[in-house]
C-alpha cells in the first residue's frame, strides 16, 4: 500500500515536470516550481532581446553614423527598460517562485492563482514595451517624456503598469507564504538567506511600486489630458518627476539585487563545502539595505540644485549602506576560508559576482560625494557603475544561479566545459566592457550620446569588443541549456545533485 | 567569539568611525558648494539659453553668440535657462554640472582662470540629436 502510494507521487512529479508538454498545461498550471521555470524562461528571452539592443548601440558607437540618431535613442532606451524590468526582476521572481516554498518546507505559494496572474501579467507587458520603442530614456525624465510625440510612450507606460501590478501581487504572495507557510522548524532565525533576501525584496516591491504607478499615472494625465503636473508653463514642476520616479526606482535597484545576493548566499556554501559563515550578520545586514535603500533616492539629483541642506544627509545614507554591503562581503570572503572549494561554473560566476560587487561598491562610494558627482554625474562613469551593478552582480547572479539549480529543476546535468567558456567570455568581456566605459566616464564622456568627441573613439571599440565577448558567451549559455535539458545526462539523485550530504550539509529542509 | 568574527566587528566598528570621520571634515566644505558669492561680486552676468539642440549666450552689451567666451580672471556669473526640457550645462575642465530646468533659472560662477577652449557637453539627455548638443567655452588672454 505504501509503495503504492510512492509510485503514485513519483508519477504524479513526473507527469508534472513536462508541463510545458502542452499549451493547455503551460496557460492553466498555478504550481509553484511550473510558474518559476516559466519566469525564468521569459526573463532569459528578454535579456536576449536586451542584448541584441545593447550589441546595435555599441555598433552604432563604434561605426559612426551607421545608427540615426532617433533610432539610437530608442535603442538605448529598450536595451535599459528590458533589462531591468523583463529581465533581472522577473528573473528573481522566477527563482524566488521555484525555490521559496522548497526553502521553507510548503508545498506551494500561499496564493497559487494570484501567481499564475503574476505571471501571465508579463507576455502583455513585454509585447506592449516592445511594440511602443519608448525614446525617452528609460529614465523617462519629464518634461521630455510628457512632449515625446505618438502613442510608443503611452503603450510602454501601460506595459509598466502591468509590470507594476505583477511586482506587487509577486511581493504580496511572497510576503504571506514566508509568513504563514513555514513548516515547524523552519524559524526567522534558520531559514535558509535566499529566503530572506526574497522576503525583504517583497517589502521593497509592496512600498515602492506604488509610487511608480502613481507618477506613471500622472505623465499619462499629462501627456493626455493637458494636466500640467510636470509642466512648469501649468504650476507644475519636472523636477517632482524624479523624485517620486527615483523614490521607486532607487528602491528597485535593491529589488534587482538582493535577490542575487541570496542565491550567491545559498550557493558559496555549498560549493564551499561547509556552513555560512555569519547566518545572522548577512540576513540583518540585508534588511538593512533594504530599508536604507528607502533614504537615498536624492542621490541620483546631485546636479539638479536642490538645497545642500537636502543632500548632505541623503549623501551619508548613501555612503551608509557601504557598511551592510561591506559586512556581506566579509561574510562570503569568509565562507570561503578554509572551505574545500569545488570550482564549477556557478561558483566561478559567484566569485567574480563579489569582484564585481566589490568594484560596483568602490565606484558607488565615489558617485556619492557631491563635489565628485558635479563631474562624474550622467557620464560613462555612472554607466560602468549600474552595469557592474546589473550585469556583475545581478545577471551573473542570474547565470550562477541558473547553473546551481539547473540539476534541481531538470534532473539533468549541464555541460560543465561549456559551462566555464560561457563564464571566461562572459568575464573577460564584461571586465573589459565596464571599466571602457569607467575610463570614458573619468575622460568626461557623456553617455546617451549617438556621436562623441574623436579622443574617445579607442575606448569605445574596447567596450564594443567586450560587449561582443558576452554575446558570443551567451550563445554557448544557450546552446548549452537548451541542449541539456532536452537530452543532458541524468544526475542519480535529484535531490542532492551537488553530493551535499558527503560533507554533512543539505539544500531542502527536512 | 572566534579571529574572525572579531575581524568583521573590527571592520564595522572601523568604516562606521571613517563615515562620521568622513561627515565632520566634509560638512563646512559643503557648505561652500553652490554659494554663489562665495567668490565675491561677479564682474558680469551672461545669460545662457539652452534648447533643443543648441547652445546661445546672451552678454550684458546685450550681443549674442554660440560660443562663450570670457576673458582671463574674470568672475562670470552664469544664468541658464531652458525653453523646453531638461538640458546640463557640463565642462570637464571645470569639474562641474548644471542641470538646467525648464521654468527654474540656474546659477553659476566661473573664475576664468587658464586660457584655453573647453569643450561644453550636454549631459542631460534631451532628445535624439543630444549627442549633437556640444559647444565651446573660450577664454581669452
Amino acid at each position: 500500500m505504501e509503495i503504492k502510494e510512492v509510485k503514485k507521487e513519483a508519477t504524479a512529479q513526473k507527469e508534472h515536470k513536462n508541463f510545458y508538454s502542452s499549451w493547455k498545461t503551460i496557460l492553466t498550471t498555478t504550481h509553484h516550481t511550473d510558474i518559476g521555470v516559466m519566469y525564468l524562461v521569459f526573463s532569459l528571452f528578454f535579456f536576449f532581446m536586451g542584448g541584441f539592443a545593447s550589441l546595435l548601440v555599441r555598433y552604432g558607437l563604434t561605426r559612426g553614423g551607421s545608427i540615426a540618431p532617433e533610432a539610437y535613442s530608442s535603442l538605448f532606451t529598450i536595451h535599459g527598460v528590458s533589462m531591468i524590468f523583463l529581465f533581472v526582476i522577473p528573473a528573481w521572481a522566477g527563482f524566488g517562485n521555484y525555490l521559496v516554498p522548497k526553502y521553507i518546507g510548503a508545498k506551494d505559494m500561499y496564493f497559487p492563482k494570484l501567481n499564475a496572474l503574476g505571471f501571465w501579467l508579463l507576455p502583455p507587458a513585454g509585447f506592449l514595451i516592445w511594440a511602443g520603442m519608448p525614446n525617452v530614456g528609460w529614465t523617462a525624465y519629464a518634461p521630455l517624456s510628457v512632449y515625446a510625440a505618438g502613442w510608443g510612450m503611452d503603450m510602454t507606460i501601460l506595459g509598466l503598469h502591468l509590470l507594476g501590478t505583477s511586482s506587487i501581487i509577486g511581493g504580496l504572495n511572497f510576503i504571506v507564504t514566508i509568513m504563514k507557510m513555514r513548516a515547524p522548524g523552519v524559524t526567522y532565525r534558520n531559514m535558509p538567506l535566499m529566503v530572506w533576501t526574497q522576503l525583504t525584496t517583497s517589502f521593497l516591491q509592496v512600498l515602492a511600486t506604488p509610487v511608480l504607478a502613481m507618477v506613471l499615472t500622472l505623465l499619462l494625465l499629462d501627456r493626455n489630458l493637458g494636466t500640467g503636473f510636470f509642466n512648469p508653463a501649468l504650476g507644475g514642476d519636472p523636477i517632482m518627476w524624479q523624485h517620486l520616479f527615483w523614490f521607486y526606482s532607487h528602491p528597485a535597484v535593491y529589488i534587482m539585487v538582493l535577490p542575487g545576493m541570496g542565491l550567491i548566499s545559498q550557493i558559496l556554501p555549498s560549493m564551499s563545502r561547509q556552513r555560512i559563515f555569519g547566518y545572522s550578520s548577512i540576513a540583518v545586514s540585508t534588511a538593512l539595505i533594504g530599508f536604507l535603500g528607502f533614504g537615498v533616492w536624492a542621490h541620483h539629483m546631485w546636479t539638479t540644485g536642490l538645497s545642500i541642506t537636502a543632500r548632505v544627509p541623503f549623501m551619508f545614507v548613501t555612503m551608509a549602506i557601504a557598511i551592510p554591503s561591506g559586512v556581506k562581503v566579509f561574510n562570503w570572503v569568509a565562507t570561503l576560508y578554509g572551505g574545500k572549494i569545488k570550482l564549477s561554473t556557478p561558483m566561478l560566476f559567484s566569485l567574480s559576482f563579489i569582484l564585481s560587487f566589490i568594484i560596483q561598491g568602490v565606484e558607488g562610494v565615489f558617485l556619492a560625494a557631491i563635489p565628485l558627482d558635479y563631474q562624474l554625474q550622467d557620464t560613462y562613469y555612472v554607466v560602468s557603475h549600474l552595469h557592474y551593478v546589473l550585469f556583475g552582480v545581478s545577471a551573473q547572479a542570474v547565470f550562477a544561479g541558473i547553473y546551481y539549480y539547473f540539476p534541481y529543476m531538470t534532473g539533468r546535468k549541464y555541460n560543465e566545459t561549456l559551462g566555464q567558456l560561457h563564464f571566461a567570455l562572459t568575464t573577460v568581456g564584461m571586465y573589459t566592457l565596464f571599466t571602457a566605459m569607467l575610463f570614458l566616464g573619468l575622460a568626461g564622456a557623456p553617455r546617451r550620446y549617438y556621436q562623441y568627441l574623436p579622443e574617445f573613439f579607442n575606448l569605445n571599440v574596447a567596450a564594443s569588443f567586450g560587449a561582443i565577448l558576452i554575446a558570443f558567451g551567451a550563445l554557448v549559455f544557450l546552446y548549452n541549456i537548451l541542449s541539456s535539458w532536452y537530452r543532458g545526462p541524468l544526475v542519480e539523485n535529484q535531490e542532492d545533485p551537488w553530493k551535499l550530504a558527503d560533507y554533512g550539509l543539505k539544500e531542502w529542509p527536512d | 567569539m572566534n579571529t574572525l568574527e572579531k575581524l568583521e566587528w573590527a571592520t564595522i566598528i572601523g568604516a562606521t568611525i571613517l563615515l562620521f570621520g568622513l561627515a565632520a571634515l566634509a560638512l563646512p566644505v559643503l557648505d561652500a558648494l553652490d554659494n554663489p558669492d562665495y567668490y565675491g561680486e561677479p564682474d558680469y552676468i551672461v545669460n545662457v539659453v539652452a534648447s533643443q539642440w543648441s547652445w546661445n549666450f546672451i552678454y550684458p552689451d546685450g550681443s549674442e553668440s554660440g560660443e562663450l567666451k570670457i576673458k582671463q580672471g574674470d568672475i562670470v556669473r552664469l544664468e541658464l535657462e531652458s525653453k523646453d526640457v531638461i538640458h546640463s550645462f557640463y565642462v570637464r575642465e571645470m569639474g562641474f554640472k548644471v542641470d538646467i530646468i525648464p521654468g527654474r533659472t540656474r546659477i553659476h560662477i566661473i573664475l576664468a582662470e587658464t586660457p584655453g577652449e573647453y569643450w561644453i557637453q550636454c549631459a542631460e539627455f534631451c532628445g535624439a540629436y543630444h549627442g549633437g548638443m556640444r559647444t565651446k567655452v573660450i577664454i581669452e588672454e
